[in-house]
């Protein structure tokens, strides 16, 4: 499902990454915005004209500024020009995207030193509809800048515009028009680049925007929206009821047909994202995904729902927004931008039962922790619930190592186990399964052997009882961690290393934004190490607790009939943090990681 | 033959050919014609019921079950008033049988771009142009067969509006693909161009897949001058001509491996592939060589005729361009102020001055084919040579096939040769002058010392082997002294690094062109005003880049450890005749140095001595020899000074004595306590070849095992 913030996002991410090209230097950039002045029209209609006219200077350098302006089908480009600039129109099909027939206008403009240059596009938003927001920011630092929104008499009522995340250089104000049209408009002065950074929020999430709302009234002209666009009747044809016996032949509860229809989407259905004009919004009918083998968020749910109806549940469509990329409800902002997603969902009598048709190796039952505490406008009839997923399945996410080593000269020796399950399943199996068969062997011996580079494994197995298990285990009966015992007169320094995740260090340096992880999970780990005949133990790591913002946890050791067990816990909390938290995260990490490697000595008798 | 190769001519087609446009796709006419054409020949070969052995089936996640690859070229003559118009037509199809064993073979072959619609302009005068057509049908497990339905294909468009002449090619998702279905697929093209060539065609049948069977055959013009080469192990085609006059060639392989390893390879050394020209030497209105065959068929043409191509091609060109006045006033210059110059370095100077003139030259710069040459005869017009030994070279890197089976006169990269040294345009930023990348050294090329224009029939080229320097000659020596802070387990110090030979490429960013062409100007004393100036150049952005590069090198040499670097001097570049070596200092930051053992610490010695991670399983065994850049070496010497409070304890110094030697490489590590309690490590790595036959790759195994342990070797630290 798409918005008119998707492009916006794209050509956000698309100009950040190529001027990233050209100025790396973030607080030190050669080119600046002098001026900014973008205004957007709403016409009686509805639709929208936006004119962009940018000045920019090159403050030490000559230089080439990449102008860029994306459009599609939906929203056209008017204009562009630029002092010694030619536009250029091209496909550009983002991210995973195998088609919405997006393109961007290109201007290689070239900048010479303190010479301003004026760079202008003018653009239709021709379905209003897609006009739901306007971000505040862009790849440069700007001088001054002044983005107005402009709503006729006619629609001044309904429309209304809102600022989120506002920096403080930035003003907003509503003025009325002699007219009666409004204009609202956020002025900034001085106002910092804003860029692509690893491990960032996305930009929906934390840039500067207007929210514009108004032209859905209200969450039920929304829904009517959406409702032009689907059958409600289920698609009862043939082919499709036939599979669906098929497939839940043996079920012997609801909640069994709805995980192995689920599954069976899921395995064979492959995700293909056709969605341009109201692709983006239309499910294709779900036969037709059926006899394609294809299809993308909105086709797979609709085959879910329909194989549900086949076997005799009340299958519907959900429209929901992601928790990495939409932080609007829809009863709040009853907006496309409330949404980025479909899925389908079973109505229980007591439950509703979420399932996600592109979620391809996903336990039965299994939420993601995307859609976990996001608000679902449920299909109901003519009308529509609003329910939030509940945030279950927190537990499953979790990722257990169990090993038990002997000491061989200078290496560990023994087997190891990894049983993953929740996202950690659905993460291995999917890298899995999208190798080649002749690299899967090598893709374990990697996950196995992490974080350690100078390991030998034999017979590495990944073994997950269906698609749709609930966990996995990667497997070695035979590995060598070579250099893991380090000697020192008659002592053995022992490098058992519990925690064996990466916790994700962010760089800190020149960095203008916080980060987020989006995943929630915990480790366990469970290590057995014998200890060999003729020593004892000297010494081991003091037990540790963890208790920052951002990880609990423990590392305890204890001896016991002739071995060591080690057991650690690293669990996350809070998965985001400011920029100024960095460095206190960092340093909770690097407490785990200097815990980890704190080492065994054995000393010989 | 009346014509001569000018600078001129050739600047113009290269003009013309950068104005390839696309244009609207295709129509479903053209892919209608290609399905017809392709679906109705050699169905014999695609044989749904091929049995595929479970060796195959267990080795990766598709397999092809017979794959087709169709020439086609034709000549066309059109007599006009102003004389004969000549073209050539090829098509070229490539039909594929794959079994899709699982879903990532479905993945794999389940997205198509297809009917891109080419041409090429100068001015007006549309001179060349290609169409794509794609076609696939499916075959399921119940035996049913689908035609894949193109109108099922979205328009891909480039242009303002949505207009269908906006539409430059489309794209497919195959419809109704599982892991177990047979995808059968065929891409095809259609090229024309008038007097020229088109480009080589190069058929490779291994890959990434194993291919049960293979067909190749070709139909060309008896007016075509058709000449083709295999290349490692590919089986030779067999040749004939059927009853129209057409010439032909034809090979059938069964069963070809896929290509398993994934590192260290050189795909024109080591992947059998057939490459094919299709050349009309029939034009009145463009440059050949003397030497040059008319049509017919010419199955490896021996490289005396493509040397004898090259010889008379060099024998006709003229060239009339300011650049040679201007190399000529530079080197006047710098032999005024080095009145002293010995001939080698007033020749090496004469070689900066070319390139960098050339470099900077407002005009469009020549391409190595013509600096070579100018460069030849300014020497010879400053009297630095009688000519008798100066002529220009050609030869190939190992990125592409030897020298010595090239398939065309404009095929290898061309240099100078003045002696024994050889001077190579592309080699300008990294090496001095004459100074030859790794790639190049061991390789075999030609020239063609003395006067051009007295080559005759008879000359024979000389033929050289560039000299592949000894592991000490491409050596990178790291200096590093750094103080360990216990309490938040980070390290700082400096940083030295000397680079020689091959290994100054590794310094990447550290000189720009901008760096290159400020030292060639103070080497060869351009006055001021004529220097070199760059509206572009942004100091504060150049700092950020050398910062990353040495970064990037200090991380490459020393590991993953080093955290930031600071205070970077770049001593020497390796660019100049007077500064051979790259020199470059820093202060380093590293984290992760210390880890607790007890009451005392663990100091992490090995992870200042580069990244190098155990191959593991696959990795462990070669189908194809192993290449790398050169023989190289590596020398650190580490110096830990202790934390106040603690002392190494010697016991532990055994992990730190390696001693791995055998004829491939070595890896030696010392280390010792000084008298003040510092640490001091001294390590060798040394790789004594640039190739690894793959019979012997344990060996290099050995060394890099070697490697990969002391990166985990660690010392003691104990408390006093």
């Amino acid at each position: 499902m798409k918005s008119v913030s998707s492009y916006a996002l794209a050509l956000i991410a698309t100009v950040a990454l190529v001027c990233g090209l050209h100025c790396r230097a973030a607080d030190k950039d050669n080119v600046h915005i002098l001026d900014e002045r973008i205004s957007y029209t709403v016409q009686p209609s509805g639709k929208v004209k936006m004119v962009d006219q940018t000045t920019y200077v090159a403050t030490r350098a000559d230089d080439r500024l990449p102008a860029i302006s994306m459009f599609n089908e939906d929203i056209s480009i008017d204009k562009a020009s630029a002092p010694g600039a030619k536009p250029y129109y091209r496909s550009w099909e983002p991210g995973d995207m195998f088609y919405t027939g997006s393109r961007i206008c290109f201007m290689d403009v070239p900048l010479r030193k303190d010479k301003p240059a004026k760079v202008t596009f003018e653009q239709t938003y021709n379905v209003p509809e897609q006009f739901c927001n306007v971000y505040l920011k862009a790849p440069y630092f700007t001088d001054k800048s002044l983005i107005t929104i402009e709503i006729p008499p006619v629609l001044a009522e309904r429309y209304k515009v809102t600022p989120v995340n506002l920096d403080s250089c930035m003003t907003f104000k509503r003025t009325v028009g002699k007219n009666g049209s409004v204009v609202y408009s956020v002025e900034s002065v001085g106002r910092e680049a804003f860029r692509y950074e690893e491990d960032a929020p996305s930009a929906a999430l934390d840039a500067p925007q207007l929210i514009v709302t108004g032209f859905f009234k209200d969450t039920d002209e929304l829904y009517s929206f959406f409702r032009k666009y689907f059958e409600p009747a289920p698609d009862s044809s043939e082919s499709i009821a036939a599979l669906a016996a098929d497939i839940t032949a043996g079920c012997s509860s609801d909640i069994e047909k709805i995980d192995s229809i689920a599954s069976w989407v899921r395995q064979n259905i492959r995700y293909v994202a056709v969605e341009h004009g109201e692709y983006g919004i239309r499910p294709e009918a779900a036969h037709t995904v059926l006899e394609r083998r294809y299809g993308d968020c909105k086709g797979s749910a609709n085959l879910i729902k329909a194989l549900l109806h086949s076997s005799g549940i009340d299958g519907r469509l959900v429209w929901i927004g992601t928790a990495a990329e939409v932080s609007t409800r829809w009863d709040s902002v009853p907006s496309l931008m409330s949404g980025n997603h479909q899925i389908a969902a079973a109505v229980l009598p007591d439950t509703i039962i979420y399932a996600d048709g592109t979620a391809t190796w996903s336990p039965a039952g299994y939420v993601s922790q995307s859609l976990r505490r996001q608000q679902a406008m449920i299909e109901d009839g003519d009308s529509y619930m609003l329910r939030m997923v509940p945030d279950v399945g927190r537990d499953a996410d979790t990722d257990t190592l169990t090993a038990h080593f002997a000491i061989d000269g200078s290496d560990l020796h023994g087997s190891i186990a990894h049983d993953m399950g929740g996202m950690f399943k659905i993460s291995a199996l999917g890298s899995y399964n999208d190798v080649d068969q002749s690299n899967r062997q090598q893709l374990l011996r990697y996950i196995i052997s992490y974080p350690k580079k100078n390991v030998s494994c034999h017979d590495v197995r990944l073994e997950a009882p269906g698609p749709a298990s609930q966990r996995c285990r990667i497997i070695s009966d035979s590995i060598s961690e070579h250099g893991a015992v380090y000697r020192a007169g008659d002592k053995l320094i022992v490098d058992l290393r519990p925690v064996r995740r990466n916790l994700g260090l962010i760089k800190t340096e020149k960095r203008k934004r916080g980060m987020v992880n989006p995943f929630a999970f915990t480790y366990v780990a469970h290590i057995i190490l014998d200890i060999p005949e003729g020593c004892e133990v000297e010494s081991m790591p003091a037990d540790q607790t963890f208790d920052s913002p951002w990880f609990g946890g423990f590392i305890t050791y204890r001896q016991k009939d002739g071995r060591i067990e080690c057991d650690a816990e690293v669990s996350t909390r809070r998965n985001n943090a400011a920029v100024s938290e960095l460095e206190a995260r960092n340093a909770a990490i690097k407490a785990i990681t200097r815990a980890s490697e704190s080492k065994i000595i054995l000393k010989r008798i | 033959m009346g014509k001569t190769i000018t600078h001129t001519i050739i600047a113009l087609l290269l003009a013309a050919s950068t104005v390839l446009q696309a244009e609207a796709a295709s129509d479903s006419k053209f892919f209608k014609k290609a399905a017809e054409r392709v679906w109705s020949v050699r169905n014999e070969l695609f044989d749904i019921n091929v049995e595929i052995p479970d060796s195959l089936q267990q080795m990766a996640s598709a397999i092809v079950l017979a794959e087709y690859d169709f020439v086609e070229a034709r000549y066309v003559n059109n007599q006009t008033v102003t004389g004969a118009e000549t073209r050539t037509k090829r098509c070229h199809w490539a039909r594929r049988m794959v079994k899709l064993l699982d879903s990532k073979a479905v993945k794999d072959f389940s997205e198509f771009e297809f009917g891109r619609r080419e041409r090429l302009n100068a001015e007006f005068y549309n001179f060349g142009g290609s169409d794509n057509a794609f076609g696939a049908r499916i075959y399921k497990p119940d035996g049913s067969v689908t035609d894949v339905d193109l109108s099922q294909a979205v328009d891909v468009k480039e242009g303002k509006k949505d207009r269908k002449k906006d539409v430059i090619s489309r794209k497919i998702a195959i419809p109704g693909l599982e892991p177990g279905d047979i995808l059968e697929y065929f891409d095809y093209t259609e090229e024309w161009i008038d007097e020229l060539d088109l480009p080589a065609l190069d058929l490779v049948p291994a890959g990434k897949y194993p291919v049960i069977a293979y067909l190749l055959e070709g139909e060309f013009s008896p007016e075509l001058t058709v000449e083709y080469r295999v290349y490692n192990g590919m089986p030779a085609p067999k040749r004939g001509s059927n009853d129209k006059g057409n010439n032909g060639i034809f090979l059938s392989l069964s069963y070809i491996d896929m290509i398993k390893d994934r590192d260290y390879l050189r795909q024109f050394r080591q992947f059998p592939f057939l490459r094919l020209n299709t050349l009309n030497n029939m034009s009145q209105y463009r440059f050949y060589p003397q030497s040059k065959r008319s049509g017919g068929l010419f199955e490896h043409i021996s490289t005396g005729s493509i040397y004898r191509d090259i010889k008379f091609a060099l024998a006709a060109s003229t060239y009339d361009l300011q650049l040679p006045r201007r190399i000529n006033g530079a080197i006047k210059n710098f032999r005024k102020t080095h009145p002293d110059a010995s001939r080698r370095e007033l020749i090496d100077a004469a070689w900066l001055a070319s390139v960098y003139l050339n470099s900077i030259d407002d005009e469009k710069p020549v391409s190595d084919y013509w600096l070579a040459m100018i460069f030849c005869d300014i020497l010879k017009k400053q009297g630095l040579t009688d000519g008798t030994d100066t002529g220009v070279g050609f030869l190939n890197s190992r990125l592409d096939v030897p020298t010595e089976m090239i398939l065309s006169w404009k095929q290898p990269e061309f240099c100078a040769i003045v002696g024994d040294s050889l001077y190579l345009p592309s080699t300008l930023e990294h090496f001095l002058p004459a100074e030859m990348p790794g790639e190049y050294q061991g390789e075999k090329g030609g020239a063609f010392p003395g006067d051009r224009e007295k080559l005759t029939n008879s000359t024979q080229p000389t033929i050289f082997k560039v000299s592949t320097s000894r592991p000490s000659g491409n050596k990178a020596v790291s200096k590093l002294r750094v103080n360990i802070n216990t309490d938040d387990n980070t390290a700082q110090g400096t940083a030295d690094f000397t680079l020689t030979g091959t290994l100054k490429e590794i310094t990447g960013d550290i000189t720009d062109f901008n760096d290159w062409a400020h030292a060639v100007e103070d080497y060869l004393g351009i006055a001021e005003g004529k220097r070199y100036k760059d509206k572009k150049f942004d100091a504060v952005e150049r700092e950020k880049e050398v910062h990353d590069a040495a970064l990037s090198l200090a991380k490459s040499l020393l590991g993953k450890s080093i955290t930031e670097v600071d205070g970077i001097n770049v001593g020497s570049r390796g660019i100049l005749p007077d500064k051979p070596e790259v020199k470059i200092s820093m202060t380093v930051k590293a984290g992760d140095c210390v880890s607790d053992a007890g009451n005392d610490l663990l100091l992490h010695v090995g992870r200042f001595a580069g990244n190098n991670r155990r191959m593991e399983g696959d990795e462990r065994k070669r189908q194809l020899d192993a290449f790398h850049l050169s023989p190289r070496q590596y020398n650190m010497a580490i110096t830990f000074a202790i934390p106040e409070g603690y002392e190494v304890d010697s016991s532990s110094l055994e992990s730190l004595q390696v001693n791995v030697n055998n004829r491939f490489g070595a890896y030696f590590a010392s280390a010792k306590v000084e008298e003040n309690g510092d640490l001091t490590v001294n390590i060798r790595e040394r790789y004594n070849t640039y190739v690894t036959p793959a019979d012997e790759w344990d060996q290099y195994l050995e060394i890099s095992d070697a490697a990969a342990t002391f990166n985990d070797a660690a010392v003691l630290i104990k408390k006093k």
